[in-house]
C-alpha cells in the first residue's frame, strides 16, 4: 500500500506546485494589467487623470499644451523669459544653477529641454542626473515601506478614497504626495536651495493638520523653541552635521548629514499601526537615534526619551483597540447604519455585493473610513488618525502638552463611541437605510463623475 | 462702568467692520486684524508662498498684499491676479490650477447644498428645539467650506485636505446620522 501511495502522492505535489507557480504568475500579469490604465497605481483603469495631475506627477501626466515652438539655447530662455516671467528668472539667477562652482552654469534648456514644442515638466530622475547620490538615497527609501517619501505617490494612488472621489477633490492630495516625484516640494523652484530646505518651515506646507501635526509638536518643543527664537541668526548653508547648528530641526534629525533617507530610521511608523519597537531591526534603529541625539545629549537621556515614547504608544493601543472591539461588535451584530450594503456603491464596491462589509481597522482599509461610512466609525477614524496621530507627533517631537492633549481626546472619543454604541444596542435592530444616504447631490455625483 | 465701556468699544468695533477700512495696508497689519491664527493667514502661512516669505529672500513669493494689493477689501481683479501670478507661472499653470480650484470648491458646495436640501427638510417636520444637532453640524460644515476656498485660493493643501474636504464628509454623514436619530426617536414615540 505504502508503495503505491507514495507516486500518488508525489503527483499531487506536482500538482500543487505547478496550479502556485502560475497563480503566481497570474498575479503579477493582474497587478501589470492593473497599471496600466488611464490613470495611475493599483486602480489606473478605474479613473481618468484631471489635467492639474500633470503638474504633480508629471512623469505620468504632464503633456505641454503651449503654443511656443522651436529650439532654444539656455541664453536664449533667459532673455525671453526675463520679460514673461521675470520672478522664475530671478529665482534662478539667485541659484546655484546660474553661477556654479564648476563655471557650467545649468540653463533652463539642461531640465526642460531644447525644443519648446515639447518642454518637459522636470521631476526627480531629471535632477538625479546630476543630483545621482540624493537621488540614489531617496530611491532607497522604497526598501522600507510606507510611510516614506519615495512611495507617497503610491499611498495616495492606491488608496481606495482616490478612486472613489471626484478628481478635483482628490487633487488635494497630489500636491503633497508628489514629494515622490519632484524635488521642488522642499527645494522650491527655481532657486533649489539646501539652505532654504534645511528650515523646518520647508516641510509645514504638508507636514501639518489633525494627522500629522509636526509643525506643532516641534514649535512646542524645547527645540522648536530654541529655532523660534534664535533660528534666523543662524547660518543655514552649514551642513546638517554635529556643532553646526544650536538645535536640531526637522532635517537634522530626519535627513542628518544631508542624507536624502527619511524612512530608514523609522521604528513607530507614524503610530499608524502597534509595531514591536523591540525587534533586531528597530534595536539598530534604536542606536541610531541614540546617536543622533547624542550629538547633544547624554546617551542615557536619550534612550529614556525613546523608552518614554514606547510607552506612550503602550498606553494608546489598549484605548484604539477598546474602540475597535465596540465598533466590530457592532458589525458582527448588523448594528451599523447604515450597513456597508446600504452606502452608495463607488467604484471599488460591487453594487449590492455580497460580501460589503465596513471597514474597521488598520488592515481592512481604515485610512478611508472618513467618508461613506455611519457617523460612530467616522468618530473612530477621527479617534485613530487625529486624536492618536497627534498624541504620537507629541511624544516623537518632544511636546508633553500635545501628549496629554491627544490622550484626553482619546479618553473622551472612547467614552463617546461606548455610549453611542449603548444607544445602537439599545434601539435595536436598524430600519432600512433611507433613500438620502445613497442620493443628494454630491452623493449622487460622485457614484458616477470620479 | 466697565460694561459701558464694552458696549462703546463693541460698537466701535461693529462700526469699523460695517464699513471695512480702505488702506493702504501692510501685511503685518492684515495679520494683525485676521488674526494670526484666523483660517486665511494660518492656510496661507503653511502654504509654499506663505513659507517663502518667512525663510526666503524677501519679495520672492506673495503676503497679503502682493496678491490682495495695499487697498484689498475690494473685489478681486481677475485679470489683475493672472499678471500677479504670472510673473512666476505660466499662464497654462494658471487657467489649469485655476480651473481646477474652482472645481474643488464646487464639489465642496454640493457637499454643502446636499445638506442643506435635507436640514430644510428637518426643519419643516420638527421643532428647532429638537434640531441643534443637525444645525451644529451644519454650522461647522460652512465653517470647512470656508477652510476648503480658503485653502484653494491660497494654495494650502493642508485647508484644502484635511480642515476643507475630508471635514466637510465628516459634517455631511454626521448630519445625516442626526437626521437619522430624529427619525428613529420619532417613530419609537408614535408606536
Amino acid at each position: 500500500m505504502s508503495t503505491s501511495s507514495r507516486p500518488r502522492m508525489a503527483r499531487y505535489a506536482w500538482g500543487v506546485l505547478i496550479v502556485t507557480v502560475l497563480a503566481i504568475a497570474a498575479g503579477y500579469g493582474w497587478v501589470a494589467w492593473s497599471k496600466g490604465g488611464p490613470g495611475d497605481g493599483l486602480y489606473s483603469r478605474q479613473w481618468q487623470p484631471n489635467k492639474a495631475f500633470g503638474y504633480w506627477h508629471p512623469a505620468h501626466f504632464y503633456r505641454y499644451e503651449g503654443a511656443m515652438s522651436g529650439h532654444f539655447e539656455g541664453p536664449q530662455c533667459v532673455e525671453c523669459h526675463s520679460a514673461l516671467t521675470p520672478g522664475v528668472v530671478a529665482d534662478w539667477r539667485a541659484s546655484r544653477h546660474a553661477a556654479p562652482k564648476d563655471g557650467k552654469t545649468v540653463y533652463c534648456d539642461s531640465c526642460h529641454g531644447n525644443d519648446h514644442a515639447k518642454l518637459r515638466m522636470p521631476d526627480k530622475t531629471v535632477c538625479g542626473g546630476c543630483h545621482a547620490t540624493q537621488h540614489a538615497q531617496f530611491q532607497d527609501e522604497r526598501r522600507f515601506g510606507f510611510p516614506s517619501h519615495a512611495l507617497a505617490i503610491e499611498r495616495a494612488v492606491d488608496a481606495p478614497h482616490f478612486v472613489d472621489k471626484p478628481k478635483a477633490e482628490v487633487t488635494a492630495c497630489l500636491q503633497c504626495h508628489s514629494v515622490a516625484s519632484k524635488c521642488d516640494s522642499c527645494h522650491t523652484r527655481h532657486l533649489f536651495s539646501a539652505a532654504e530646505a534645511r528650515r523646518p518651515e520647508a516641510c509645514i506646507t504638508c507636514h501639518s493638520g489633525p494627522p500629522h501635526p509636526d509643525d506643532e509638536t516641534f514649535f512646542a518643543s524645547a527645540h522648536g523653541k530654541r529655532y523660534l527664537a534664535e533660528g534666523d541668526q543662524w547660518d543655514w548653508s552649514k551642513p546638517l552635521a554635529k556643532g553646526n547648528y544650536k538645535a536640531p530641526t526637522c532635517a537634522y534629525c530626519h535627513m542628518s548629514g544631508g542624507k536624502h533617507q527619511v524612512a530608514d530610521k523609522t521604528i513607530w511608523k507614524f503610530g499608524l499601526q502597534e509595531v514591536n519597537p523591540l525587534t533586531s531591526g528597530n534595536q539598530v534603529r534604536r542606536k541610531q537615534w541614540v546617536a543622533m541625539c547624542s550629538d547633544c545629549h547624554d546617551a542615557e537621556w536619550s534612550r529614556q526619551q525613546l523608552a518614554g515614547l514606547d510607552a506612550e504608544r503602550k498606553r494608546a493601543w489598549p484605548l484604539l483597540y477598546a474602540a475597535e472591539r465596540e465598533l466590530k461588535g457592532l458589525r458582527s451584530d448588523d448594528l451599523l447604519h447604515p450597513s456597508a450594503d446600504e452606502r452608495p456603491p463607488y467604484p471599488l464596491d460591487e453594487p449590492g455585493a455580497l460580501f460589503a462589509r465596513e471597514r474597521i481597522g488598520y488592515f481592512e482599509g481604515q485610512s478611508s473610513a472618513f467618508y461613506n461610512v455611519s457617523p460612530i466609525e467616522r468618530d473612530y477614524f477621527e479617534m485613530w488618525y487625529f486624536d492618536n496621530l497627534g498624541a504620537y507627533k507629541g511624544a516623537a517631537h518632544g511636546a508633553p502638552d500635545a501628549v496629554a492633549r491627544g490622550h484626553e481626546k482619546m479618553n473622551t472619543a472612547l467614552e463617546n463611541i461606548k455610549q453611542k454604541a449603548q444607544t445602537l444596542r439599545q434601539q435595536g435592530k436598524p430600519p432600512a437605510a433611507a433613500p438620502w444616504w445613497v442620493e443628494g447631490e454630491y452623493t449622487g455625483h460622485n457614484k458616477v463623475n470620479n | 462702568m466697565r460694561r459701558l465701556l464694552a458696549i462703546l468699544l463693541f460698537f466701535l468695533g461693529a462700526s469699523a467692520f460695517a464699513q471695512p477700512p480702505a488702506g493702504p495696508f501692510t501685511d503685518a497689519q492684515c495679520i494683525a486684524c485676521h488674526g494670526a491664527e484666523s483660517a486665511e493667514v494660518h492656510g496661507w502661512r503653511l502654504s509654499k508662498h506663505g513659507v517663502l516669505v518667512r525663510i526666503s529672500t524677501p519679495g520672492r513669493a506673495p503676503g497679503c498684499v502682493g496678491c490682495h494689493t495695499a487697498a484689498a477689501h475690494r473685489p478681486a481683479d481677475a485679470a489683475r491676479m493672472d499678471q500677479t501670478c504670472g510673473r512666476c507661472h505660466s499662464p497654462r499653470y494658471i487657467a489649469t490650477l485655476r480651473a481646477n480650484g474652482e472645481r474643488m470648491v464646487e464639489v465642496g458646495n454640493m457637499k454643502q447644498r446636499e445638506a442643506l436640501q435635507l436640514l430644510t427638510r428637518a426643519r419643516a417636520e420638527f421643532s428647532a428645539a429638537v434640531l441643534a444637532d443637525m444645525e451644529a453640524h451644519y454650522a461647522s460644515l460652512q465653517k470647512h467650506l470656508r477652510n476648503l476656498r480658503l485653502g484653494v485660493a491660497h494654495q494650502s493643501p493642508d485647508y484644502q485636505w484635511w480642515h476643507g474636504h475630508p471635514a466637510l464628509d465628516g459634517d455631511l454623514l454626521r448630519l445625516k446620522g442626526a437626521y437619522d436619530d430624529l427619525l428613529r426617536g420619532h417613530a419609537a414615540k408614535s408606536k
